[in-house]
């Protein structure tokens, strides 16, 4: 704009400007930098994640419209690739060979309306794109998307959906084989969360779990109901759990962390320990409704979304449990000490750490404020943020 | 066979948590009204979701008797878009969209009586979504697990397109509160 400017006034000035201008940018981008001509017409390649990389993919909610998931590299921010989820799609499973992703997904024939098809569409890791595509019922669960909508048991071989229609079950596919295999009624539960090569457990409206097990062929073999071992009255739990190893952690509305051992036979339902703190006329209890917390395999560190509430019971009734984190607090499991308490400038709504051992990313998505920041769980420090102008709302570290 | 449990479970919880709150006379009376509404519905709980730019804008007290505003006294439980913003009413979807026929119920109190109402909170389905008027207040709600007050699910169902553009309160009758 300001050499037009000055080409306008002074014509025989600008001749000499531009003169040296092709000289300049010759004599510094000289012909040994371009590439071959022509050139290819080709996809960028992902490659195997580095080992001193960390990578995370985002769920972004487009705003309810239809989403994707985004592949970043945590440490340089940068946008890797990107793959469409389906209207309010976003979980995305990984097989732990890592040459394929899987994502349940659904579809209208018209956008926004026509027929409904649900389909498991497998992705190439690597060029991401689709390979197969496994058409289910159209049952699935929509709405606020959950870590906890999908699961593939230990072994990879089987996909979990969590249906709703609104009676809910869980709908098995057989990945190996490439076909649906059929319908677990779960009525009154809801997530499904594996807990072994052959079997998931379910959260219920009693305060119970209900686990399921499964044959070679994924058909129900047996089912056991475990006595409630929450209060879903006086203190029901957030629905979004996490898993380390063979535990499953959740944490509840008022601030108990309740631990669901699968290790064994039996499930285990492990002595609740507290995260809340009372103070200031009221008390500090999880948020993140999304996913309020994550642990750290190897430190075996966890990471809970607190927020400090009046608790106060409105007119319609409470509220507070679905507030955002304003800060991240990180407890030691095995002394269940308060380590750290690392406030956020944006409520968060969701959270995930990585995996890393040395000098793991804490990620915290904020989908009020359209952002991610990647932080130093040591520190608190915000290494870096990220607009998502979509709405984020689901993080899954790559492992 | 299913379906019965899941009704039961809802109507146990629903119960439960009526029960902590108001006595056995007024539970009675405001499980009648429930049980009105049922008739006039299908079936229990529907949800909401979604959320998007300018989630909770201009929030304020004094904004409850403006059905335009989040802070309106009938979306205490409301989690979504508010139809009133966009094509529709604050109990009426807008053109363009189909009320799912499925719904779930909550309570509000209404600030100019001091009585609480029992709120249908109806999904309007079949379109992309409004993106207007993001509200987000939640009193009441559930995990997905007690389905029978949960808005984090999307339940365009009942043959109704399954996609989301807002949400509406429909009021459905009073509900007597305990002294």
């Amino acid at each position: 704009m300001q050499i037009a400017n000055r080409i306008k006034k002074a014509p025989g000035q600008a001749c000499l400007l531009a003169a040296g201008l092709y000289l300049a940018l010759s004599t510094t981008s000289g012909a040994a930098e371009l590439p071959a001509m022509p050139e290819p017409l080709e996809n960028v390649v992902l490659q195997d994640k580095p080992a001193d990389e960390q990578w995370l993919w985002v769920g972004d909610f487009q705003q309810g419209h239809y989403g994707r998931a985004m592949l970043f590299n945590a440490g340089s921010g940068e946008l890797l690739g990107m793959l469409g989820t389906g209207w309010e799609g976003i979980k995305l499973d990984i097989p732990r060979g890592g040459n394929v992703i899987y994502n349940h997904a659904m579809y209208m024939s018209r956008g926004y309306r026509g027929d409904r098809t649900d389909a498991i569409t497998t992705y190439d890791a690597r060029t991401l794109q689709p390979l197969a595509e496994l058409i289910v019922p159209a049952k699935a669960v929509r709405g606020w998307p959950d870590p906890n909508h999908t699961a593939l048991t230990d072994d990879d071989r089987f996909l979990l959906v969590q249906f709703t229609t609104p009676a809910s079950s869980v709908g098995v596919a057989d990945m190996e084989n490439g076909h649906y295999v059929g319908e677990i009624e779960t009525a009154g539960c809801h997530h499904v969360m594996a807990a072994g090569p052959r079997r998931f457990f379910t959260l219920c409206g009693d305060g119970s779990a209900l686990l399921v097990e499964l044959n070679d062929q994924g058909k129900e073999s047996q089912r056991r109901r475990y006595p409630a071992f929450f209060d879903v009255s006086r203190d029901p739990l957030h629905g979004s759990g996490t898993r380390s190893g063979d535990r499953w952690y959740f944490v509840s509305h008022l601030g108990m962390v309740h631990t669901l051992d699968i290790g064994g036979e039996e499930p285990r339902a492990l002595e609740p320990w507290p995260v809340y703190l009372e103070g200031g006329s009221g008390r500090w209890i999880p948020g993140a409704t999304m996913q309020p917390v994550s642990v750290h395999d190897s430190s075996q560190r966890l990471y809970v979304a607190m927020h400090h509430s009046d608790l106060e019971i409105k007119g319609g009734g409470a509220d507070f449990h679905r507030k955002g984190g304003t800060e991240i607090w990180v407890f030691d499991i095995a002394t269940q000490r308060l380590l750290q308490r690392l406030p956020l400038a944006n409520e968060a709504t969701t959270i995930a750490i990585s995996q890393a051992q040395e000098r793991p990313y804490l990620y915290v998505a904020s989908f009020w404020a359209f952002v991610m920041a990647i932080m130093d769980p040591e520190s608190g420090e915000v290494l870096r943020e990220l607009s998502i102008p979509g709405v984020p709302i689901q993080l899954q570290p790559v492992r | 066979m299913n379906d019965n449990n899941w009704m039961d479970r809802a109507v146990e919880h629903s119960s439960r948590d009526l029960a902590s709150r108001i006595s056995r006379r007024s539970l009675l009376g405001r499980l009648g009204q429930w049980m009105a509404g049922a008739a006039m519905l299908p079936l229990l709980p529907v949800a909401r979701f979604a959320e998007g730019a300018a989630i909770n804008e201009d929030r304020s007290p004094q904004n409850w008797n403006d059905p335009q505003k989040c802070d309106y006294w009938a979306y205490c439980g409301t989690n979504g878009y508010l139809c009133s913003c966009c094509g529709g009413t604050s109990s009426k979807c807008p053109p363009g969209t189909e009320p799912s026929p499925i719904s779930w119920i909550g309570t509000c109190r209404n600030p100019a009586d001091g009585k609480h109402y029992v709120i249908s909170y109806t999904d309007c389905c079949g379109a992309a979504q409004c993106g207007r008027c993001a509200c987000d207040r939640d009193e009441g709600a559930t995990p997905r697990y007690l389905p029978q007050r949960t808005n984090m699910i999307t339940w365009c169902y009942g043959g109704v397109s399954s996609t989301y553009n807002c949400t509406v309160s429909r009021l459905m009758s009073v509900a007597e509160v305990a002294k």
